[in-house]
Order: C-alpha cells, then structure tokens, then sequence
C-alpha cells in the first residue's frame, strides 16, 4: 500500500489533542504489540483485529472502517497522538520534582521495581499521593512522572505569556 | 538506566534491506514530540521494520531510533 493510499483510511481528527486516559491508552498500547500486521484492505480475517476495531470504535470513538490496514494504521497514529495528560498543581509539582531529581532515567520498558528506592517512592507519589493511575515499573513510572512534569511547565509557560 | 532499543543485538540485516531501509530514512524527519497530525512516515517505517523480522516499539521516537542503529550496525556480509 502506497503511502496517499494509507493516508486516505486515516480517522484521526488532524490538531485535536490526546484524549484517550492513560489506562486506555496503556489498553490500546498492548493490544497493537500483540497483533499481526493487516493482511486485508477490505475485511478482517484475524480475529485479533475484532478487539482492536471495538476499541477504535466504541473507546476512542473513531469512524474506523472496517478492515486490517485501517485499523491497523489508525491505532499507530492514535498511539502517536498520546494520552491526555493530567494537570497537578504547584505542590504536587515542586514534590514531583524533588522526587524525579533522585532517580535516573529509565528505559520506557523497564518494568522492575524494587520495594524501596527512588522510583518506588516516586510509584507511591503518584499513585497514593495524587492518585493516578501508572503502571508498575521504573520505566513507565519515570515516564509519567516526566510527562506530567513537562505538562505543567507546558501550561504554566502558555499562561505566563498570555 | 536507559538504553537504545537495538543496543544488544547482533543481528544484521541484508545489504538489499540495508539499502531500502536507508533510502527510505533519508527522505523521513525524526518524529515530533507533539504530532497533531499523521504524516505516515513513521507508521511505514514500523511496517518496513516489522517485515524485516524486528519488533519495533509503538513509540515514533524509539522506532527512529532503533532504524538508525541498525543501519549503523551495517549489513550482513
């Protein structure tokens, strides 16, 4: 499949922000890692695509047609598109900080976590302390704790120049 | 701590996929952070890399990422 032809199945509404929750977005993640690549431009033959065609149509609402490329591409672009991300406040931002300055990176893959350290304290911050959803993991932790960290500064830097 | 996604690996590809794989790089842009749009690119990219037996990362920065290095790693003699 050529390159306008594919863009042509695309559904993804251009410049609307991420809007899937990040448990979702985690939910559209695993689907698409675990499913073969299309084989069909007009109906579905592996059934793996069912999930995937349920979750394009009724979770993030799309007018995906009804076939593997489609499906396939879109959930790609929807995944390019991110997760919304959640807005803390100053606090929560300042403690969030002091927190990551005691951790190193992490692979977005690095699904270990011991039961005390810096990322387990940074797990606990998110999870207890503000209550979000992160999965377990030094990786997806670090992750979601930078994101969050560049989205406040994102806002804060768009309302400081308004 | 970090690492690149083909760091590790010792596989190579063809010189036939090294060439395809390195024509079709030079004409893409790394991904944005913030991509409100789909430009395809990067979806092709993660096809061409999927059919030469790799299992890329659903992430635009990290699929890039792993097709320069293994075009860095250079092909199969």
């Amino acid at each position: 499949m050529n390159k306008e032809t594919m863009l042509q199945l695309n559904v993804i509404p251009e410049g609307k922000e991420a809007w899937l929750s990040y448990d979702q977005y985690q939910e559209l993640k695993a689907i698409f890692q675990d499913i073969n690549l299309p084989s069909s431009q007009t109906t579905i033959d592996d059934k793996s695509y069912f999930k995937l065609y349920d979750f394009l149509t009724t979770i993030a609402q799309l007018p995906v047609q009804a076939n593997e490329y489609a499906l396939h591409f879109n959930a790609f672009t929807l995944i390019r598109r991110g997760y919304k991300i959640e807005e803390i406040t100053t606090r929560e931002y300042e403690q969030l900080s002091a927190l990551m300055m005691e951790v190193s990176q992490a692979d977005i893959d690095d699904m270990e976590l011991d039961d005390f350290g810096g990322h387990r304290a940074l797990y606990r911050f998110l999870t207890n302390t503000i209550g979000l959803s992160v999965k377990q993991g030094r990786g997806p932790v670090w992750h979601r704790a930078k994101d969050l960290l560049d989205q406040y500064e994102r806002v804060h830097s768009r309302n400081r120049s308004v | 701590m970090s690492k690149a996604p083909y760091e590790g690996s010792n596989y190579k590809i063809t010189q036939q996929q090294w060439d395809e794989l390195n024509e079709f790089y030079q004409t893409i842009q790394p991904p944005a952070q913030n991509e409100l749009y789909a430009s395809g690119d990067h979806y092709l990219l993660f096809l061409m890399l999927r059919k030469m037996g790799f299992r890329p990362s659903s992430d635009a920065m990290e699929l890039y990422q792993m097709a320069g290095q293994i075009l860095a790693a250079g092909w199969d003699e």
